[in-house]
């Protein structure tokens, strides 16, 4: 009986024991499987790489500037203040044709050229527009690029205090008219809709949407049919005009913005001559702004960005000369740097957009204009060769950026110009004389469209 | 002048055989009248039989035979042997003839002239009170029947001397109709005696009992039925199947003949209802072996004719009438032996649980009664028609994409019998599913309680333990229907699959839930496979191969559902895909890939707002919720010391598969959501975790915690802390909380819906800009993008499958000019729906989307019908072409993994069906498995109580009566008492014996 008793109290008592382990090895172990790493795996989806059919690339132009206000018995009237000097051409055919302007009666009417797709990529076709004005009310340089119609568009400038009349020009230059959506961010946000007929050219005043808004970014979505947006500014201070600009859409969100021929033309103590305008799109972010010359950086600065408000950072102390920005965040922004001649009145202003990547062959149209020259950005960590030669057929140069380095090339007044690079560059072209401004960035041609990620 | 016997004496070889035949010989020379002569006839060599003096003594001639001879065959071999009219006295081996047995047997052939046969009284040789055999007779139709075998003998059958039929052994015929009346070899073995009787009695003689001539016999004699069950079917069925055709009228014999494989078909459905899955093979070999023996046949229908006199009325009244038979028939009632108390669902309140979860259900889901489908999360629309469901279900084309034709994933299954429950609105079940889930959770739970306690209460607690797993409801609130539908099952697979290798309707129960489970939650498998493997271990480690066998059908109907979709992935190197998630891939809400999120997932929970707990409270406080299981796991880890530890142990295992599976799961992504890898889901391994997690507590509560009062609290405390857990997760749906929407009826605009109504082959091309600036296109066929219809085929590609249409897509959006509408409707596409993502629509996706609309306007051919909530759609000018229908060898392919599937499927099925034998069987064991020595042990309520005291401090007796030494749970599959299986069978074969022949 005690025997047997022993035996049950050792056995019993090895169980609990065993039982005890096991359960301190349970909670162990999970303790341990939390802790360590596990092997993890992903696969690659099912996707397929679809470079999108080219189609025929059709450019539209800005045509006569319009001036707003010089009718004392009509305000609203918009008169033709000058007509712009063109410069175009085409790789193969190309049809030119006009499109209509209702608001304005008699006047140089905007240019659409439609440059037809040839076997194996659309056709490179290069125009631009540059008008100088020298009037009571407007004075300065205005140039631009003619470019594509889009279905959506960032126009990042303008204001509408006491001295401006910013214009938004919509041209649809399709078949079928187009519903357009203007959403104006600033400290509220505004949809305003509004009709352009098919081959038509309409304006909205900044003003007439984006009243009190201060630093505003008007965002176009077209329906039915792309337009083409561009936002025409002046400035009056005081009484006396203070530089002209057109300015195009920028380039879609992104989180990375390169700018490439920012002008420092005077430095100012006073007054920031150049302006960074920016607004994140999605989520509050922060900007990382780095400013660079000769391939050095010049100036760093961050800010802060709240989610669709616009926020200007004036870029200060800067020695007169050319630029490239780069402007880094996490999530979307859209940007554009405002540059100033000078302070005081009889100055000229100019916007300049955000320069995408090009690569290979591309036409740069250089309108006729004051000091053209070329900018070339190389943000990439190989040299990049840059062939640059007038069209049609003229004697080439060739131009080595250096890698994190930059290239200013002079080049000439209403020429076409053939560009070739063979690593990824960014690039602008700019215009610049006594109280002239004028700038714009170089946009890859219709032939380098991206393929598309299809998932199927 | 008495008449001359001659014995003939069949033996096989073999010192045991030897041994039995020198008994046989001595009980031959004991005999008051001894046979004139005897010849022995050796099957195989002989040379240890004519060395023996016995049989030099005896045997006037010894003659051997192959090894392989029957005893018919044998016996015909040594006839020409018998001289004169001598009478055949036919014996084997082991037939030992009482000292008077041969006197018995030659005096009622001379009593009564009439009968040409006399038979003898068959006794066990071991014990010789036990009757083998007094007389055989049949039923109607045809099928033998013993008269008197398995019974006691006392002498309560001597009265009877009148039989159609005897067994073979010990019959002594005589010797006028010795010559037309031999045993027929064609019988393979089995109702030879029968056969003569019969055909004695048709040429007008019959057999006489001589009940006072006693021979004994052993079970493995020459002349007995084989010993294996499958073979003992095999010549039972053949002999009757030959008597069948040989005593049929000619004109019937083709029908007969015609009517074999048929029959075949009917009576191994009965053998599968009847749990006798071993019967039947043999009988397709029995029907095969008597369709192809035409000439056996036609020589037993001579040997009949040449002797008939007598028409074939004359045996009619020696049949046994289905009167008689149904008197004799034992049900076996009352042999259970009463280990099984009653179930209690009732009277032990589980019924009041799960009325209660449906109150707490439709107050938690009040809005749900008014909807007519439910979506968002990972729910989509069912089919509209049941055909069309079940059609997803079946090899062939798939509802999705161009020409992609290939296996079903099993879970179309799953949403298959759902859909069809509710055939008229097959959507609507799921609005069901979701209102009736946590009552079915309850119930679920309290049945898989009833394998670990017999105490009402603590059922009930595992009843709502199961039902308030964070997971659980972190499903229903997400809206993850295949994760709802394994919480679900998994208790009833629980249920069944520790008991598989006790019965075949557990088996066959838990093989059909094992595959639906397994469907829900590809996942599982390895978890489960390795549950499995330690079961069978178990089951093999103690001998009980009927158990092991029940244990690999287990794996059957699996494997038949699952085989098509594995060949499939392996054949494209992406086995890893086979256990992706089916449905619909949802990136929903789950815990990261990293510690945190393992350490959530260790806490119960698979998303990282704790069940709703992060958007009630503080997050601060609501990291604490966690806690709130925390009573649960202790009582869980402390099943590792109750009482019943092996089962308390073998549930903690199973939580850690269930954590492991989890734990591997959250980073591994085989299925893509148009593009964007998505995580296997968690909550299934944590279902299967929770389930060792409340087994285990239960253990502790039932065994371990002896006190009543401790034991009610500790379970009230654990119950309440896993009720205020389950809080956020209930109310959620009123706080708006949950991604749960009312509808949509359909996931494309309502104008495809209703053009499509009923499942028309009509297609839509889905193009969805992607925030990544990609396009994602999808082709759906039908009214909407339905659950049963969603593949892993294409959720889980690397490659695009059938024919791509990329380029056809994105040349649609460029500005390329081309014949769209009629290319989109060559491929059978009559409307493009441009959708966008569901949230957060990034810049480019949405000027992409901007753009596409753009183009697709400008698009001659396609009319748009408008912009819906849906997306934009445009209908195709062009008449769509035909949905091409599947080639031939596809449709070949697809009925024939569609046969094989069906027949595992309704095998399985057909084993499930409860029946009357196989409950009472089930009775016979305790509810409970896993039962160790050391527990107190608790008697059922209508015990007598006095017997309760004692067991704890005087362990010596067995507290259980069963099987005591078994320590085993394992919640897979667990055996546990090993006498058990055989006696199930039995009964059930005892049951259903009566349907047999019908």
């Amino acid at each position: 009986m005690t025997q047997n008793r022993a035996v049950r109290v050792v056995a019993t008592g090895a169980r609990l024991l065993v039982g005890v382990v096991i359960a301190v090895a349970c909670v162990a172990g999970v303790t341990a499987a939390v802790a360590l790493p596990w092997p993890g795996s992903a696969g690659e989806p099912a996707q397929v790489a679809v470079t999108p059919t080219a189609g025929d690339t059709t450019l539209v132009c800005t045509g006569a500037y319009r001036a707003v206000g010089r009718n004392s018995e009509d305000a609203a009237q918009q008169i033709s203040a000058g007509t712009p000097a063109l410069t175009v051409d085409s790789s193969g055919l190309r049809d030119g044709s006009e499109l209509v302007m209702p608001e304005l009666d008699e006047a140089a009417a905007p240019q659409r050229f439609v440059a037809s797709a040839e076997e194996g990529g659309a056709a490179l076709i290069a125009a631009a527009e540059s008008i100088t004005l020298q009037a009571d009310d407007l004075s300065g340089l205005a140039a631009s690029a003619c470019r594509e119609a889009r279905t959506e568009s960032w126009l990042v400038g303008g204001a509408v205090q006491t001295g401006t009349n910013d214009l938004i020009i919509l041209s649809n230059p399709g078949d079928v008219a187009a519903t357009v959506t203007l959403t104006v961010f600033g400290l509220e946000q505004t949809s305003t809709k509004t009709l352009v007929p098919a081959g038509a050219q309409v304006s909205v005043p900044l003003s007439s949407i984006a009243t009190g808004t201060q630093q505003p970014v008007v965002r176009i979505t077209a329906a039915g049919a792309p337009v083409r947006a561009v936002l025409q500014s002046s400035l009056i201070r005081t009484l006396d005009p203070s530089g002209i600009d057109l300015q195009d859409t920028a380039s879609s969100p992104q989180s990375d913005l390169s700018f490439a021929g920012i002008q420092v033309v005077a430095k100012s103590e006073d007054s920031a001559l150049t302006v960074l305008r920016l607004m994140a799109t999605g989520e509050a972010t922060q900007a990382r702004i780095t400013v660079r010359a000769d391939g050095a950086d010049v100036q760093q600065v961050s800010v802060p960005l709240e989610e669709s408000t616009p926020t200007e950072v004036n870029l200060d102390d800067l020695e007169p000369g050319i630029y490239s920005l780069e402007v880094h965040a996490d999530s979307p922004i859209v940007g554009a740097v405002r540059q100033t001649t000078r302070t005081g009145a009889g100055s000229d202003f100019a916007w300049m957009t955000p320069a995408p990547q090009i690569l290979r062959e591309i036409l740069v149209a250089i309108p006729a204009g004051p000091g053209p020259r070329i900018h070339l950005v190389n943000d990439g960590d190989a040299d990049a060769t840059v062939s640059l030669a007038p069209s049609p057929g003229g004697d080439g140069e060739e131009i080595t950026v250096p890698a994190r380095g930059d290239a200013v090339v002079d080049v000439s007044a209403d020429t076409v110009y053939a560009l070739t690079s063979d690593q990824t560059v960014h690039a602008a072209v700019m215009l610049s004389g006594t109280d002239a401004l004028a700038g714009w960035p170089l946009w890859p041609g219709a032939a380098a469209q991206e393929p598309i990620t299809v998932y199927p | 002048m008495p008449t001359r016997v001659h014995a003939i004496i069949v033996a096989h070889t073999g010192p045991s055989s030897h041994a039995q035949l020198l008994r046989t010989l001595d009980a031959l020379t004991l005999q008051t009248r001894r046979p004139d002569a005897v010849t022995l006839v050796v099957c195989g060599d002989g040379s240890a039989a004519r060395e023996s003096e016995a049989v030099a003594r005896l045997a006037e001639g010894i003659v051997e035979a192959r090894s392989s001879t029957s005893f018919a065959e044998a016996v015909e071999i040594a006839m020409p042997r018998i001289g004169g009219d001598a009478a055949m006295w036919l014996l084997a081996q082991d037939t030992a003839p009482h000292p008077r047995a041969l006197a018995h047997l030659a005096g009622a052939l001379e009593r009564s002239p009439s009968a040409t046969i006399a038979a003898s009284k068959l006794v066990d040789f071991d014990n010789e009170r036990e009757l083998v055999s007094l007389g055989v007779t049949m039923t109607t139709l045809g099928r033998s029947v013993e008269l008197a075998a398995g019974e006691l003998d006392q002498n309560q059958h001597d009265g009877r001397d009148d039989a159609l039929g005897a067994d073979i052994r010990g019959m002594l015929i005589r010797g006028t109709v010795r010559d037309r009346l031999r045993p027929d070899a064609a019988l393979d073995g089995a109702d030879e005696g029968l056969d003569l009787g019969v055909r004695a009695r048709l040429g007008g003689g019959r057999v006489v009992l001589a009940p006072n001539a006693r021979i004994s016999v052993n079970p493995d004699g020459p002349a007995s039925l084989p010993q294996g069950a499958a073979q003992r079917a095999y010549v039972t069925r053949v002999a009757q199947l030959h008597r069948r055709l040989a005593y049929a009228p000619a004109a019937a014999v083709p029908l007969h003949w015609l009517s074999l494989l048929p029959l075949a078909l009917w009576r191994t459905i009965l053998h599968l209802i009847g749990k006798r899955p071993a019967s039947v093979f043999p009988e397709w070999g029995a029907a095969l072996t008597e369709m192809v023996r035409v000439g056996a046949v036609a020589k037993s229908r001579r040997g009949i004719r040449s002797f008939r006199t007598a028409s074939w009325s004359s045996i009619a009244p020696l049949r046994i009438t289905r009167g008689q038979l149904r008197r004799r028939l034992d049900d076996g009632h009352g042999s259970e032996g009463g280990a099984a108390s009653e179930l209690d669902f009732f009277s032990g309140g589980g019924a009041w649980a799960v009325l209660a979860a449906l109150v707490v259900s439709i107050a938690s889901f009040t809005t749900l009664l008014a909807w007519p489908a439910i979506g968002g999360g990972a729910l989509l629309p069912l089919r509209d028609t049941v055909a069309a469901l079940w059609q997803d279900a079946a090899w062939g084309q798939r509802g999705l994409g161009i020409d992609v034709t290939g296996p079903a994933d099993p879970f179309a299954g799953v949403i298959a019998v759902l859909g069809t429950l509710w055939a008229g609105a097959p959507s609507f079940a799921m609005v069901l599913l979701w209102l009736l889930a946590l009552p079915l959770a309850v119930l679920g739970g309290w049945f898989a309680a009833t394998r670990i306690t017999d105490r009402s209460g603590l059922r009930i607690f595992g009843g709502i333990a199961w039902a308030l797993a964070p997971t659980f409801l972190t499903a229903l609130i997400e809206g993850r229907p295949a994760a709802v539908l394994l919480h679900l099952l998994l208790p009833w697979l629980f249920h069944t699959a520790v008991v598989a290798h006790r019965s075949w309707g557990a088996a066959g129960a838990a093989s059909l839930l094992l595959a639906a489970t397994l469907a829900c939650a590809p996942s599982l498998a390895p978890a489960i496979a390795l549950l499995w493997l330690l079961a069978l271990i178990i089951v093999l480690s103690r001998a009980w191969f009927h158990g092991a066998v029940r244990l690999l059908w287990m794996l059957a109907p699996t494997a038949a559902v699952f085989a098509p979709l594995i060949i499939w992935q392996v054949q494209r190197g992406n086995l890893w895909a086979v256990f992706a998630d089916p449905g619909l891939v949802w990136a929903g809400p789950q815990v990261a890939a990293d510690s945190a999120g393992r350490l959530l997932l260790a806490s119960g929970f698979p998303t990282a707002d704790l069940a709703g707990w992060m958007d009630v409270l503080d997050p601060a406080i609501a990291v604490w919720a966690p806690l709130l299981i925390a009573p649960l796991a202790l009582l869980a880890l402390a099943a590792a010391v109750a009482p019943r530890w092996g089962a308390g142990i073998t549930l903690l295992a199973v939580t850690m598969a269930g954590l492991a599976t989890a734990f591997m799961a959250v980073g591994v992504s085989v299925s893509f959501d148009r593009g964007m890898p998505v995580e296997i889901w968690p909550g299934t391994g944590l279902s299967l975790a929770w389930a060792g997690l409340v087994g285990a507590a239960l253990v502790t509560l039932d065994t371990a915690i002896t006190m009543p009062r401790l034991r009610i609290a500790s379970a009230t405390v654990a119950g309440l802390a896993l009720a205020l857990c389950a809080l956020p997760a209930l109310t959620a749906l009123h706080a708006d909380r949950t991604v749960l929407t009312n509808g949509p009826q359909s996931t494309l605009p309502a104008y495809v819906a209703a053009e499509a109504r009923g499942d028309r082959a009509l297609s839509t091309l889905v193009l969805t800009p992607q925030n990544d600036g990609g396009l994602a296109i999808e082709v759906v066929w039908g009214s909407s993008s339905t659950l049963g219809a969603r593949t892993t085929m294409l959720n889980t590609a690397t490659e695009p499958q059938g024919v791509d249409i990329s380029n056809l897509a994105v040349d649609l959006l460029s500005m390329r000019t081309f014949d769209a509408p009629g290319e989109l409707a060559a491929h059978g596409i009559h409307f493009v729906l441009l959708d966008q993502v569901a949230e957060d629509e990034s810049d480019a996706a949405r000027a992409f989307r901007v753009e596409a609309v753009t183009a697709l306007d400008q698009r001659a051919g396609f009319v748009k019908v408008g912009e819906t909530s849906k997306g934009v759609l445009w209908r195709l000018d062009a008449a769509a072409a035909e949905r091409p229908g599947m080639t031939r060898a596809e449709a070949g392919t697809a009925s024939a993994i569609t046969t094989i599937q069906l027949i595992v499927l309704f095998a399985a099925l057909l084993l499930a069906i409860p029946t009357r034998a196989s409950r009472r069987a089930a009775r016979a064991h305790s509810r409970i498995v896993g039962r160790s020595p050391e527990e107190p042990l608790v008697l059922p309520k209508r015990a007598d109580d006095v017997l309760e005291h004692g067991e704890e401090d005087e362990p010596e007796p067995e507290p259980e009566p069963e099987d005591a030494t078994e320590a085993e749970p394992e919640p897979d599959d667990v055996p546990e008492s090993t006498g058990a299986a055989p006696e199930a069978g039995n009964a059930a074969e005892a049951e259903s014996a009566d349907q047999e022949e019908r």
